[in-house]
């Protein structure tokens, strides 16, 4: 495979290793912009190991990542930020004691002579969660005080507000209202309709089935399924995350 | 107000009304403690103690330790008075001082940040370290200064009117720290660092870089305060400086517990200085003996670390 150009993102060939486990052996995986894709398995099948890779947090032992066609090295979270791929982690990545402005402009401040403008960051981060939707009253309280499903909006909220071409959601649902889910469903549809490439992890798989164009499945860090969410039903991937089946479509 | 209203506002402001409670304390049982005679001394004794706290407050916010300050001191200090003799440079000595506190600084930042040793180990070897190197150079006694120029005393000595020089310095450093941790980019970082490092992390923040920062501005402060402590004190001492950790310790454990942020602030290390330095003085005026401050001043930080725990809030202290 010479080229890789038709994918905005390729990661090929990925293992990882933590002291004597093996986290993912030779996993391919990639994006188009403009489809939702669902990362699916068990717990501990190397789901989050993955798109620490493609975010920057990880380096894998082996493989290839190629964005829009070029061999990418993400040395940290800001090489893979640069080139707007933003990532909601598991742990949401919020830091507790800081208010929602100065979680939102985390490592990104709006600043003015070297100095930081918390008005303006304060007005900024009010407007991005409005045009999510999100209502968060308390702006300048800590963050540790809001609640789940507030502080997954203001993650949600960092990842979205820089113009990403590729998000990242591990397991952004869990812990969530029904209706918050909604709101998280429905936005992956937006950044979809935006033509933005979304990665959705969740282990509530009629939430995956609903929203994705395409799940991959991963057993034990092995890329055990990858087929377009129309022909997948419940059964299928259940059988692929626990089972002994394997389906891979196109490439 | 109801309870808990009281509770926060006694979390926020315990530490502080229970400094002016014990300066009213003082204020009473002793005649000279409430003058401005003695309010500018206090503020001149507590600045070397200010400055380092200063720095230690930026490694602490990042959620590190930095148990080499003491030792570090004391080999700045007879560095600079070597150099001072040698070649006459004020200019030359001052960047002694300040290289050797960078150096140290430097040494810890890469153990810690980069190799990832443990923060109290690495630092408590380089100050060892450095310990034997100010012993092995000095062979333990003061470099006296032999010629310097005048104008060395002024910075430890001197005054500007009624106003003692190391004030203005202490004062200048304060301001700059007060802006960078709660103006900059880099303070903002720091405190993320201190929060969260996962999330720091995650937001593309070079955490390593930043904590090795930190110990840099440590030893700066460190630096700074060797330049004031001799020329206060007219020679370079190999030992001077060495109890400065527990003080300062008890300082930042003290900016912790204050204003319920559960972290030190630049702010919180000015008030815990000025309260430490200020039992000092009033257990002097008292004629309490020397060795007995230490224990008042460990039970006060126990006591204000204790009420802010007992009250609920997160004192993010490690070995809390
Ligand atoms: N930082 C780490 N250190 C050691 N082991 C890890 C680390 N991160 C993940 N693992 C291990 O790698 C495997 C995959 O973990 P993970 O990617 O978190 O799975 P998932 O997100 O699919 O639940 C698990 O066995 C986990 O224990
Ligand atoms: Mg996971």
């Amino acid at each position: 495979m010479p080229v890789a150009d038709e994918h905005l993102v390729e990661m090929r060939g990925i293992c990882k290793r933590f002291g004597g486990i093996q986290a993912l052996l030779d996993v391919d995986f990639w994006l188009d912009p403009g489809e939702i894709v669902g990362l699916v398995g068990d717990n501990g099948a190397g789901k989050s190991t993955l798109i620490k890779i493609l975010s920057g947090v990880y380096l894998p032992d082996k493989g290839e990542i190629y964005f829009q066609g070029r061999r990418v090295h993400f040395e940290s979270p800001h090489d893979a930020k640069a080139l707007g791929i933003e990532t909601v982690h598991q742990d949401r990545g919020l830091v507790g004691n800081f208010d929602v402005p100065s979680n939102i402009f985390l490592g990104r401040e709006i600043t003015r002579f070297g100095l930081l403008r918390l008005k303006a960051m304060e007005r900024e981060a009010r407007a991005a969660l409005q045009r999510l939707g999100m209502e968060i009253a308390a702006l300048r309280a800590p963050v540790m005080n809001l609640s789940g499903g507030q502080q997954q909006a203001v993650a949600v909220g960092r990842a979205i507000s820089t113009q990403p071409k590729v998000v990242i959601m591990d397991e952004p649902t869990a812990a969530l209202a029904v209706k918050e889910v909604h709101k998280v469903l429905e936005l992956m549809r937006r950044l979809k309709d935006e033509g933005v490439a979304v990665v959705f992890i969740s282990h509530v798989l009629q939430e995956v089935l609903a929203v994705t164009d395409r799940i991959v499945v991963l057993r034990k860090g092995i890329k055990v399924g990858d087929l377009p969410t129309s022909e997948a039903d419940i059964d299928l991937i259940v059988k692929l995350m626990v089972g002994t089946g394997e389906v891979n479509h196109g490439g | 107000m109801n309870r808990d209203l009281w509770k926060h506002f006694i979390r926020r402001y315990g530490t502080v009304i229970g400094g002016v409670l014990i300066f009213i304390g003082f204020a009473v049982t002793t005649p000279y403690f409430f003058t401005f005679h003695n309010f500018l001394l206090i503020l001149k004794q507590m600045s070397l103690l200010t400055i380092v706290s200063l720095g230690f407050t930026f490694v602490m916010a990042a959620g590190g330790f930095d148990m080499s300050i003491g030792f570090a001191m004391g080999l700045a200090n007879v560095f600079l008075a070597s150099v001072l003799n040698a070649t006459g440079s004020l200019a030359l000595a001052v960047l002694t001082a300040l290289g050797t506190g960078l150096v140290v600084g430097a040494l810890n930042g890469l153990l810690v940040a980069f190799l990832r040793l443990p923060d109290f180990i690495a630092t408590f070897a380089v100050g060892s370290v450095t310990y034997g190197a100010k012993m092995l150079y000095s062979g333990g006694y003061p470099v006296f200064l032999v010629s310097p120029p005048r104008s060395f005393f002024t910075i430890g000595q001197g005054t500007v009117g009624p106003v003692p020089v190391p004030v203005f310095i202490m004062l200048g450093i304060l301001i700059v720290s007060l802006v960078v941790l709660n103006r900059t980019k880099l303070g903002r970082h720091i405190y993320a660092i201190g929060g969260n490092p996962m999330a720091a992390l995650y937001a593309g923040i070079n955490v390593r870089r930043k904590r090795f920062y930190t110990f840099l501005i440590s030893g700066l402060s460190v630096g700074i305060t060797a330049i004031v402590l001799t020329s206060r004190l007219g020679s370079g001492q190999p030992e001077a400086g060495e109890n400065f950790l527990l003080d300062v310790i008890s300082v930042c454990f003290l900016s912790t517990t204050m204003f319920g942020e559960g972290e030190p602030t630049g702010a919180g290390a000015f008030v815990g200085a000025f309260i430490i330095t200020m039992l000092n003085n009033g257990l002097t005026m008292l004629n309490v003996p020397y060795h007995v401050q230490y224990i008042t001043k460990g039970m006060v930080v126990i006591f204000a670390v204790m009420l802010s725990v007992l009250l609920g809030q997160k004192v993010r202290i490690k070995f809390l």
